[in-house]
């Protein structure tokens, strides 16, 4: 063999380069789905766009004169379980494209923890999902960083089955930011008070209703060995769990039933230094030094097993999933773990709801067929599925009556009732961080509950003053 | 070619060129421009993905940026917002004490380990297996083992000291105790690395300096004093830096274990960037803590190459 030059050397160099790159580049033609043949229901409803004609018979009447759209739609997803995957990978998606042909859904599974980033880095580089859950505090920040589609205009080309006036009002009000409708809810995270009906037996109390009956019971049930708790009549929160964020997910409900409030309505004043807030994080404090209920940081969950279903807690608050994931975890013990309606406190019987949502997003290519999918995936059937499969409270009325509902998910539907929303304002997240280190200050005892609410008081007005 | 590289021409030819000249003949050479338009790819790359973000982010650390509208400018705003805001500063503090738990702890036990495997002992491939298996273990695999070992009510650590009469202890939920036992899984995370590292540098060390050694009677310790350790002191330097930069960058582990917590007991500028970034979306203030960031470990490299040249 010949030697090689070096110019044939660089040729063949540069052709290997050029050939590889345009490998890469090329993209491969979509292989042609199979087109499912048209049901009757879809025929009936479907517009002169119809699908191609399938390996099945069509109907004389219904020969298809115009090709399907061809349209990939993509959701993500943070609130699912492998049961939820599984409906709505083999049951939810395929339904939705046999009903809209030519639609092909794609489901992007992600999780809380890192969901906020992947949607901004989606945005940020334009390839945001079409449709997206969101969070309880999300609605405002989705208007202000102008991500979200008004839904207003979407929602009155909704079947007659699908319903907006089913949303509970309260909810409707919570995703409709200066007048516009910005998301559909697809769960409410109520949360009630659970409690072992076994060790409150054993300990010979009935279910609290009350702040104070709620103390009696939890001396009551709770267990020292050493000068340590080894048992708590009350489990506050969560230490690792999910983050800085588990100690005010758990005091503000004791907020509300103690008639104080984060931020005034319009969001402009700074209320958590006032009487009310004070005196909770007081009871609080009491709970732990006082009375001694509960440690602080109170037990570790071990992997999926919470406290109460391990039986070192008595009571909790806890969310609409205790049930679903107490049977999933721990079925031993999931028969003694009932939900009561809130606790009564100076303020009033309230808890809290965090209501989630899907959004569309404002840079989704075909908004109308965008709302088709959120339509069917907020539609009465999918959503009874989907909230009875993941624990959650359904947001539409209807589903108060569903005959799937055990009686601790009728407890919190009830509570939903009494249950308070967080304020509309864009910045709650940049809020709960000194809350919440206020809160362990206090907890900790290394700080009077006053002194470390004014400073996160301090800290949250500069926080509003920024805008 | 001339002596003196390829910029250089023979001698009679110098004073009748001037420096441009010079350059343009050089630039005109066929090698020299196939040279450089086979560079233009990584260079191009190198742009995009080094040079071009780490610009933009130092713009960005001079404005406010919340993606809802574009950036403002604001001058030092965000820097004065780094070394006053009181989460930062213990930020800043926190991530001094990780280095400094981490970096001579680490130094110290993978030195320990290469020493102790360097010799002849049976069974030696495995042991530098196991050590080094930490390594390639994905960080999030490592935290999440870990949780479960330091859990307080049911973790393997508790156990084991409850059955001598110690404990329980909080170890990811005391203020006093999370930021140590986060050190304590980066040293175990980084020892087999750094013991990889040492292990060649003591294959460097000439037998003949022990064999000397050992016909003046020096004991082990005398040779591991007089000999090994002063020997390995590049190596030393080269891990210690490299450790302390991976240190101040760690962000895994917190996320993992404790995201800052508790009551930011473990919080680092990293995870303060993530927050800042992902959480509140104030790019500026991100881009002003990272560029913080990227001075300390600047700072750090710089150090490092200055003892360098003073050790050759």
């Amino acid at each position: 063999m010949g030697r090689v030059t070096r110019r044939q050397f660089i040729g063949m160099a540069t052709m290997t380069v050029a050939g590889g790159l345009l490998t890469a580049c090329a993209q491969p033609k979509p292989t042609p789905e199979p087109t499912p043949a048209p049901t009757a229901a879809a025929a009936a409803t479907e517009p002169a766009a119809a699908t191609a004609p399938a390996a099945t018979a069509v109907p004389a009447t219904e020969v298809p004169t115009v090709a399907a759209k061809q349209v990939t739609l993509t959701v993500s997803l943070a609130d699912w379980n492998p049961d939820v995957q599984n409906y709505i990978d083999k049951e939810a998606v395929p339904d939705f494209q046999t009903k809209f042909p030519g639609r092909q859904v794609k489901v992007n599974y992600s999780d809380w923890n890192r969901f906020n980033e992947e949607l901004t880095t989606a945005f940020a580089g334009g390839v945001a999902p079409d449709v997206f859950q969101g969070g309880a505090v999300w609605a405002p920040q989705m208007a202000q960083r102008n991500w979200a589609l008004p839904l207003d205009d979407l929602i009155k080309t909704a079947s007659t089955d699908w319903e907006w006036a089913d949303f509970y009002p309260a909810l409707q009000d919570d995703v409709t930011i200066e007048g516009k409708v910005l998301a559909v809810p697809y769960r409410m995270d109520t949360r009630p008070m659970w409690y072992r009906e076994d060790i409150l037996k054993e300990a010979g109390v009935e279910v609290p209703t009350t702040w104070d009956e709620m103390i009696t019971a939890a001396k009551a049930c709770a267990k020292m060995e050493n000068g340590k708790i080894t048992r708590e009549g009350w489990h506050f929160a969560d230490p690792v769990a999910s983050g800085w964020q588990n100690d005010w997910q758990a005091y503000v409900i004791f907020l509300d039933q103690a008639g104080g409030m984060l931020l005034s309505d319009d969001g402009k004043e700074c209320l958590i230094d006032q009487q009310p807030a004070i005196d909770t994080l007081q009871f609080l404090v009491d709970m732990i030094y006082k009375h001694n209920i509960m440690p602080y940081p109170g037990f570790e969950p071990q992997g999926d097993k919470s406290a109460l279903m391990l039986g070192t807690a008595a009571m909790l608050n806890g969310g609409s999933d205790v049930e679903v994931r107490s049977l999933k975890f721990s079925p031993e013990t999931a028969g003694f773990i009932k939900a009561a309606l809130p606790l009564k406190g100076p303020g009033g019987q309230f808890t809290h709801t965090w209501v989630n949502k899907y959004f569309i997003a404002k840079t989704a290519k075909d908004p109308q067929e965008a709302w088709a999918l959120l339509e069917y995936l907020t539609a009465k059937p999918t959503l009874q599925k989907y909230d009875t499969l993941a624990g959650y409270i359904s947001p539409r009325k209807s589903a108060a009556d569903s005959p799937d509902l055990t009686p601790s998910m009728k407890v919190c539907m009830n509570a939903t009732a009494m249950a308070k929303v967080f304020p509309k304002y864009y910045r709650l997240l940049d809020i709960f961080r000194p809350m919440a280190n206020a809160l362990a200050e206090a907890l900790s005892n290394k700080t009077a509950p006053k002194e470390a609410l004014t400073t996160a008081a301090t800290e949250i007005r500069k926080i509003l003053a920024e805008g | 070619m001339a002596k003196g590289g390829p910029l250089s021409l023979a001698p009679s030819l110098k004073p009748q060129l001037g420096h441009w000249a010079r350059l343009r003949r050089y630039l005109s050479r066929q090698e020299v421009q196939t040279a450089y338009a086979f560079l233009a790819v990584p260079m191009l790359l190198l742009f995009l993905i080094k040079i071009y973000p780490v610009a933009y982010n130092l713009y960005l650390s001079f404005t406010r940026y919340e993606m809802v509208r574009a950036p403002q400018w604001i001058g030092l705003g965000n820097y004065v917002w780094v070394f006053t805001e009181r989460v930062n500063q213990k930020a800043l503090v926190n991530t001094l004490l990780y280095a400094i738990g981490a970096v001579p702890t680490g130094t110290a036990l993978a030195l320990l380990v290469a020493v102790l495997l360097n010799r002849p002992l049976p069974g030696r491939v495995v042991y530098r297996t196991l050590y080094y298996m930490p390594v390639v273990t994905s960080a999030v695999v490592v935290s999440m083992v870990w949780r479960l070992i330091y859990n307080t009510q049911s973790g393997l650590l508790n156990s084991l000291l409850a059955d001598i009469g110690l404990g329980p202890y909080q170890w990811l939920t005391s203020e006093q105790l999370a930021l140590p036992s986060l050190i304590i899984v980066m040293v175990w995370g980084g020892i087999g690395y750094n013991m990889i590292t040492y292990l060649a540098g003591l294959q460097d060390i000439p037998p003949e300096l022990y064999e000397a050694a050992r016909i003046d009677g020096a004991n082990e310790w005398q040779y591991f004093r007089h000999i090994t350790l002063p020997l390995l002191n590049p190596v030393t330097l080269f891990v210690v830096v490299n450790l302390a930069v991976s240190v101040f960058r760690n962000f895994g582990i917190v996320f993992m274990m404790t995201q800052g917590g508790p009551n930011y007991a473990t919080t680092n500028l990293v995870w303060e960037v993530y927050t800042n970034a992902f959480s509140f979306l104030r790019f500026g203030r991100a881009a002003a803590l990272s560029v913080v960031l990227l001075l300390i470990v600047l700072l750090i490299s710089v150090i490092q190459f200055r003892l360098i040249q003073v050790e050759d």
